[in-house]
């Protein structure tokens, strides 16, 4: 999952060849390479893909720093539903 | 060279544009202040390179034919502006001076869409200046657009081969995923589509009227302690977000979405929020417009806190920001909304390592649209947001424009305080606002020292006691006259013990005998009650009671039901002469102001009426203000003509008495409506008037040449604009217009207004300003003022109050509460709503609670469903006031997403997809369908079996010279049958047509004849009556004539040449294709019945025509229908192919539209006027849903203008009358649920025992069950909607059987807008009202010649009696 998402997120928000550069724990809206809106498109993007709901409470920092952290969190939204 | 087309949000720019060209609206200049030495030389050359490096300020906007493209250019001549400064006095003004005219200088698109410019102040200070068109560069991009300049004066980028990501890139992508947007989004934007209601938010009451783009910017710096608490709470859970800047965004948007709660009054809410499609790092990095306007549309409930909208703002913006591609702007989205919130995340870099300060200019014009805009930046990022607001100049005044800033702030500080507070609790109007509209507009102190009206009408009495004060019919009456007869009255009163704090109830007709005994009530120190004499019993007993009467006093004929009161009564006519003899009483002391001079009885919601205790200094407070404003050189005489009980009627008898006027009294008549206005109006006697908007209504058309009025106060209820204006007009501006606003409980008026011709535009005309000692406040239901415009609950203070409501001290406390912001005084809620115009008067909005006015008196519905519940045979009851009017005509943007079939089409639903029913039913039995048609060589041998060879014909063809019957009568002719060709010439038909006609039938070979009747006029008429349109009429025509010519020559049979679409319309109904089998054989029998039932209606036809045939079943056999198109199947090209290859037809092009008959557009309409929708609507959703038509050929057809002056033209001609010529009369309804279904007569008998006949339903309408709302309420919207017509209410039908019975019955119908009446139908039972009686009598009148009474309706009130009245006339007319 951890590979599926970083290639999204290069070609589709990073426009970099995937494979290149994206550390699992970079941060990506703290270092300024996603913004809130293209946030917004990647979640979409997990919505389908995962078959599930990210709730607007659930948009925070801690749930989207990183590739890491947000296969965390699809984990745990899959379990709690 | 690359030309490109637009984005769709270029194209709203575009367009936005196009409409206002030579305005800079969309200027996106920016001055750059750079602070340090600068080469000028290299500067322009980092300029140019950075154009060539930038695509998109190489292009320009040219129009490909109509459509706009923008061309990207290989260079750009256009240079930058150099100009120093230095020389001048004043450098940095000197500049100033020049950016302020170039700012708003429109920009030359096709040559450069942006304006540089370079100015030197002195050697360390510089500005820059770049004006770019928002068609090319967001703010986001102007950034980009300096970090590369500056990066381009340091050398970083040395030559042009630098490739940033290009703005045609994007255009490209966009253009080309148009279309393709995924299945989340669709369903996302058909649900905000859904949630957009049809017209925006109003911000303050103000509309763009003449969609004016002139707006001025204020800028508001948020400082560094707001900034830092807005950002410390978007670090708090549940604030916090992704980022700071998404917190930000979405905290101000829940203050706006508050703000713009409070100031529209709506729940749901929509506002402009601009989104950029910057998702990618390459779009992240193109310099263009990337930027579209969506709107953010909730809903805010009615007890939400800031935290409760900040959690739908949440849901909401991340379903748009989830959810939103770029190109999903449309002009629909764009229209929905007059607010936007544009909150600015983009800060400007330094020039390489020289300070900038950079600072967005406003070109003075934005989209008409945008009443408001609040942009939200810290382009400097200095840790201070700047509030930007754009202020629309035509929608705003300069108060408002200062006041609305103000107001955002207000609310965005409350949110910080405490964003658990609820958001209708507060408190934003600024000081300066509250000493305008709580002090200011309320300064009406004026000194009236005297005590009471009898001081006043007796200090007039001996001024002029020679003088008429009150005359009748018989008896005129000086002012010593009456106060002499008052006396002695008093007298008797007081040997009665009426005296200080008695109450008396007059219980009496309108008669001089009733000012009589209100003067000799107050004598003795009483109050006086009055009572109407056509209230019935039980309710005048009521009263009474409540009132606790010491005395009442009547006349003979009414006391009959009091005989309990026995001893208290006195009748005045009875009783006169003993009276008189009596000798006169007079008051030693004057009466104390705050004592009692009235109580006046209003409908209350419990079911009992309830008392208004009125005080001496209110009422004199009120007469001598009156006086003072109603009368100016000459003393007025006024009609004492309304009810007793209606404290309007207050006006017309005290003014007049304390100014040396005169009242003329009109009694009411023993029974039916009270329609003494016309007698006031018919006697000009009277210099001045106060009546009701509803009696307006009735003297309409009067003759007001000679009239003697000279002022006329209107009071009761709205009063619209339109009315004013058209007395205003007939009195030549000669008439004084007053509109006078006062509930019961603020005596008889307490706000007004004197009408000026043209300057209200608004419907209704304003309530005005306070009068003498009053006032009037608009607050919120936290009784906090609301600003100027915004819709409130309107509160009355001041000394015109009354003193509560008799024997009912909790509803007094209610409803009389202590004003907030004045010590120790009390205001009355009104339970209106009004507003406080731009212009600083009082505007009437409406009724808060059920309580309503009917004819100007206030009625209570829970008063009325109260009493009706009590009746045995109702189990629940809803009563309302419900209008039936004319659906309005939708231009159908709106409909069946397959087959066109227009959203108000009646009874028609459609799914969320918008597919109509009609299309989801059908899919069930088309197959079946299919079944009932037949294949060509059937048709041919049914032609064979048919053909009789006597005949000289095998068929008649009906040849309307369109497409359908052209080519039909061609097939008929290659088929071998004998065909004779049969047009309707109607009178109407095209010239086209008709050459059309006669070509083709000289090409095929075959025999023609044009059919014709002297009465297709009034067949047309009597159409358009019954079924809103021409077709009908014509074609019954058609088949009539057609048949008796088939009968006439023998032949067997008669072929249509109507549609497929046609026969679902008129024969196959879906009921027909019901059964698991279908039989044919079944359906073709129903059809016929159907026919023979269809040629036995009474209507313009049979009347005359020759339709005995018809009476004989054989007919129908001897003559068979065939249409042609149950046999053959083709589509409409096909068929255009076939017309074109083998037939001289021409399409004609003098209709105007695709049929041969120019009356059509007058069927279409009056169809449109009065269905809401184009009669071909249904059946070209029929040929579409069976293929034969696509539905964008049927929507262009159904759209097509008409042509109003033509449409004129034609009505004269054939001599009708449209109906819908003002909205239909609104009418009590009473909706009920009862187990057996008990006759509304029984109900309104019932009613008539216990209510005033005002306060009696005109309409009983049984229903299975009362609707309710998702809320559980009675859903009182729908209830009205489903408003029926009323049918016939007479069991059987009975047509006219003499000639004054036909000449009778379509006036009944038509004044009532009924049609098929019976001539036992009942005029009053029809909700025939006075209004309808005058028209209806008036036509009566003129039509026979007669001076019949109005009255004669009520007493005959069938067409039948009535028939025999104006008989009976007739013959004694003849006879004398």
């Amino acid at each position: 999952m951890e590979e599926a998402l970083r290639n999204y997120v290069q070609e589709n928000l990073l426009n970099t060849p995937a494979g290149t550069q994206l550390e699992l724990d970079d941060d990506l809206l703290g270092g300024g390479m996603i913004d809130s809106l293209g946030m917004m498109n990647l979640i979409a993007h997990i919505e389908e893909v995962y078959a599930l709901t990210v709730p607007p409470e659930d948009m925070t920092i801690e749930h989207f720093q990183s590739i890491e952290v947000i296969c965390t969190y699809i984990q745990e939204r899959k379990v709690a539903s | 060279m690359s030309t490109l087309p637009l984005t769709n949000s270029q194209l709203l720019l575009w367009a936005g544009q196009e409409m206002l060209p030579d305005v800079p609206l969309y200027n996106m200049a920016m001055r750059f202040d750079i602070q340090g030495s600068l080469d000028p030389d290299r500067f322009q050359t980092a300029w140019e390179l950075t154009v060539r490096q930038t695509d998109v300020l190489r292009s320009i906007f040219v129009k490909d034919g109509n459509f706009p493209c923008q061309r990207i250019l290989p260079e750009m001549p256009a240079a930058m502006i150099r100009i120093d400064f230095e020389e001048e006095e004043d450098p940095r003004s000197a500049a100033e001076q020049w950016i302020k005219d170039r700012v708003q200088h429109p920009l030359d698109l096709e040559h450069c869409a942006w304006e540089a410019a370079l100015f030197r102040l002195n050697e360390q200070q510089w500005i820059w200046y770049l004006n770019p068109h928002h068609l090319i560069l967001d703010i986001g991009s102007i950034a980009l657009v300096f970090e590369r300049l500056a990066e381009n004066y340091e050398g970083k980028h040395a030559h042009a081969a630098v490739s940033f990501p290009l703005f045609q890139t994007y255009v490209e992508q966009e253009v080309s995923s148009r279309g393709q947007i995924s299945e989340q989004s669709r369903e996302f934007l058909t649900q905000t589509l859904g949630q957009l209601s049809a017209s925006p938010p109003v911000l303050y009451g103000q509309e763009n009227q003449h969609k004016e783009s002139a707006t001025v910017r204020r800028k508001i710096e948020l400082g560094e302690r707001r900034s830092h608490s807005l950002k410390h709470l978007a670090q708090i859970t549940p604030f916090r977000s992704f980022t700071q800047d998404l917190s930000v965004f979405q905290i101000l948007a829940t203050v706006y979405a508050a703000w713009l709660h409070r100031v529209s009054g709506q729940q749901r809410l929509s506002f402009g929020v601009p989104v950029h499609s910057r998702r990618t790092q390459n779009a992240r990095q193109t310099a263009g417009m990337l930027v579209e306007v969506l709107p953010l549309v909730l809903e805010v409930g009615e007890k939400d806190s800031f935290l409760d909208v900040f959690r739908t703002v949440r849901q909401v913006s991340a379903d748009l920001f989830r959810h939103t591609q770029a190109g999903m702007v449309s002009p629909e989205l764009g229209r929905s909304f007059h607010a936007v919130l544009n909150f600015i995340s983009t800060r400007f870099s330094p020039f390489g390592n020289i300070p900038v300060h950079t600072e967005w200019l406003h070109p003075g014009h934005a989209d008409p649209g945008h009443h408001v805009r609040m942009h939200v930046c810290d382009l400097n990022n200095s840790g201070s947001f700047q509030l930007l607001f754009d202020l629309n100049c035509a929608v705003f005044d300069a108060d408002m424009r200062s006041a609305i800033p103000q107001h955002i702030l207000a609310i965005l500080d409350a949110m910080l305080e405490d964003p658990t507070q609820d958001i209708h609790t507060l408190d934003f109007c600024t000081e300066e606002e509250k000493q305008k509209i709580l002090i200011d507009f309320n300064q009406t102190y004026k000194d009236f020292a005297v005590a009471s009206v009898l001081d006043l009408f007796q200090r007039q009495c001996s001024l002029t006691p020679n003088l008429i004060a009150v005359s009748d019919r018989e008896t005129d009456w000086t002012y010593e006259a009456l106060n002499d007869a008052a006396s002695r009255l008093a007298a008797r009163l007081s040997r009665l013990d009426v005296g200080d704090g008695s109450v008396v109830g007059l219980y009496q007709k309108r008669h001089p005998n009733f000012l009589i005994s209100v003067l000799a009530v107050w004598k003795v120190g009483g109050a006086y009650v009055p009572i109407p004499a056509n209230h019935p019993p039980e309710r005048v007993i009521t009263v009474l009671k409540d009132a606790e009467v010491a005395c009442v006093i009547s006349q003979e004929g009414l006391v009959d039901p009091l005989k309990n009161f026995g001893d208290i009564i006195l009748c005045m006519d009875s009783e006169w002469e003993v009276i008189m003899e009596e000798e006169p009483y007079h008051p030693s002391e004057q009466i104390p102001g705050d004592s009692l001079a009235y109580v006046m009885y209003t409908s209350g919601s419990t079911g009992q009426p309830k008392g208004v205790m009125i005080s001496h200094h209110s009422l004199t407070n009120y007469v001598q203000w009156a006086a003072d404003t109603y009368t100016e050189q000459t003393a007025l005489r006024f009609p004492f003509f309304t009810m007793i009980g209606f404290d309007l009627t207050v006006t017309s008898l005290f003014v007049p008495l304390i100014s040396g006027g005169s009242v003329v009294v009109y009694e009411e008549p023993e029974q039916g409506p009270d329609l003494s206005i016309f007698n006031v109006l018919q006697d000009n006697q009277v210099t001045a008037i106060k009546l009701t908007p509803s009696h307006f209504a009735l003297v309409d058309r009067m003759d007001w040449q000679d009239s003697r009025l000279q002022c006329m106060i209107v009071g009761g209820e709205d009063f619209q604009t339109h009315l004013a204006e058209r007395m205003h007009a007939a009195f030549e501006g000669k008439l004084r217009i007053y509109n006078e606003y006062g509930p019961t409980e603020a005596t008889v008026g307490c706000i007004v207004h004197q009408y000026e011709s043209g300057s209200h535009t608004a419907r209704s005309v304003p309530i005005g300003r306070p009068i003498a000692n009053l006032q009037a406040y608009v607050l919120d239901n936290h009784l906090n003022p609301v600003p100027k415009g915004v819709a409130g609950n309107l509160y009355i203070s001041g000394v015109g109050l009354a003193k509560g409501y008799l024997n009912h001290k909790e509803l007094t406390e209610e409803q009389f509460v202590d004003t907030p912001f004045a010590r120790g005084s009390r205001m009355y809620q009104t339970g209106d709503i009004a507003r406080l115009s731009a212009e600083g008067v009082m505007e009437y909005l409406g009724r808060k609670d059920q309580q309503l006015k009917f004819g100007g008196i206030r009625i209570e519905l829970g008063e009325i469903e109260a009493i009706l519940t009590q009746h045995p045979a109702i189990e629940s009851v809803v009563v309302d006031v419900a209008q039936q009017t004319s659906p309005a005509y939708v231009e159908t943007e709106h409909a069946c997403t397959q087959c066109g079939l227009p959203f108000n089409y009646p009874d028609a639903h459609f799914d969320e997809q918008g597919v109509c029913h009609l299309c989801h039913s059908f899919n069930t039995y088309q197959e079946k369908a299919a079944r009932y048609f037949r294949s060509e060589t059937e048709l041919k041998h049914l032609l064979q079996q048919q053909r009789k060879s006597e005949a000289d014909y095998d068929c008649i063809m009906l040849l309307s010279g369109g497409k359908d019957s052209s080519y039909a009568l061609a097939r008929l002719v290659e088929m071998g049958a004998r065909v004779l060709a049969y047009t309707l010439d109607n009178g109407y038909i095209s010239e086209q047509a008709k050459t059309n006609v006669r070509q083709v039938v000289s090409a095929l070979g075959v025999d023609h004849i044009f059919g014709s009747t002297s009465a297709m006029n009034a067949i047309f008429v009597d159409s358009l009556q019954r079924f809103s349109n021409v077709c009908n009429g014509c074609f019954k025509t058609l088949y009539t004539l057609s048949t008796r010519l088939a009968l006439d020559k023998g032949i067997p049979c008669i072929v249509t040449g109507l549609s497929r679409g046609q026969f679902f319309e008129t024969r196959l109904t879906e009921e027909l294709f019901r059964g698991e089998e279908v039989n044919v054989s079944t359906i073709d029998q129903t059809i016929l019945d159907a026919r023979r039932a269809y040629h036995r209606v009474e209507d313009a036809v049979s009347k005359h025509l020759d339709v005995s045939m018809f009476d004989d079943d054989a007919v129908f056999e001897k003559v068979q229908f065939i249409d042609f198109y149950r046999y053959c199947d083709v589509s409409l090209e096909e068929m255009m192919r076939y017309l074109d290859q083998r037939l001289p037809w021409q399409r004609p092009t003098d209709t105007g539209r695709s049929t041969n008959c120019l009356i059509n557009q007058l069927g279409i309409y009056i169809h449109k006027r009065e269905r809401g929708y184009h009669n071909y609507a249904f059946p070209y959703s029929w040929d579409v849903r069976i293929g034969h038509k696509t539905r964008e050929e049927t929507l262009e057809e159904i759209n097509e203008q008409i042509d109003e002056t033509e449409v004129e033209q034609i009505m004269k001609e054939i001599g009708y009358t449209p109906r819908f010529s003002g909205p239909r009369e609104a009418q009590l309804t009473a909706w009920f649920v009862a187990a057996s279904n008990p006759d509304s007569t029984v109900l309104r008998d019932y009613l008539a025992a216990h209510l005033p006949p005002y306060m009696i339903p005109t309409v009983f309408s049984p229903i299975s069950a009362i609707p309710l709302t998702p809320n559980g309420k009675v859903d009182r919207q729908s209830l009205k909607s489903s408003m029926l017509t009323p049918q016939s209410t007479s069991s059987e039908y009975v047509a006219p059987e003499t000639e004054i019975e036909e000449m009778l019955l379509p006036i009944w119908e038509e004044v009532l807008h009924l049609n098929q009446l019976s001539i036992l139908d009942d005029f009053l039972a029809l909700g025939g009202n006075s209004l309808a009686a005058i028209r209806l009598m008036a036509r009566v009148n003129e039509l026979f010649g007669l001076e019949l009474a109005l009255t004669t309706i009520f007493e005959r009130p069938t067409v039948r009696t009535f028939g025999e009245y104006v008989e009976e006339t007739i013959l004694n007319l003849m006879e004398s």
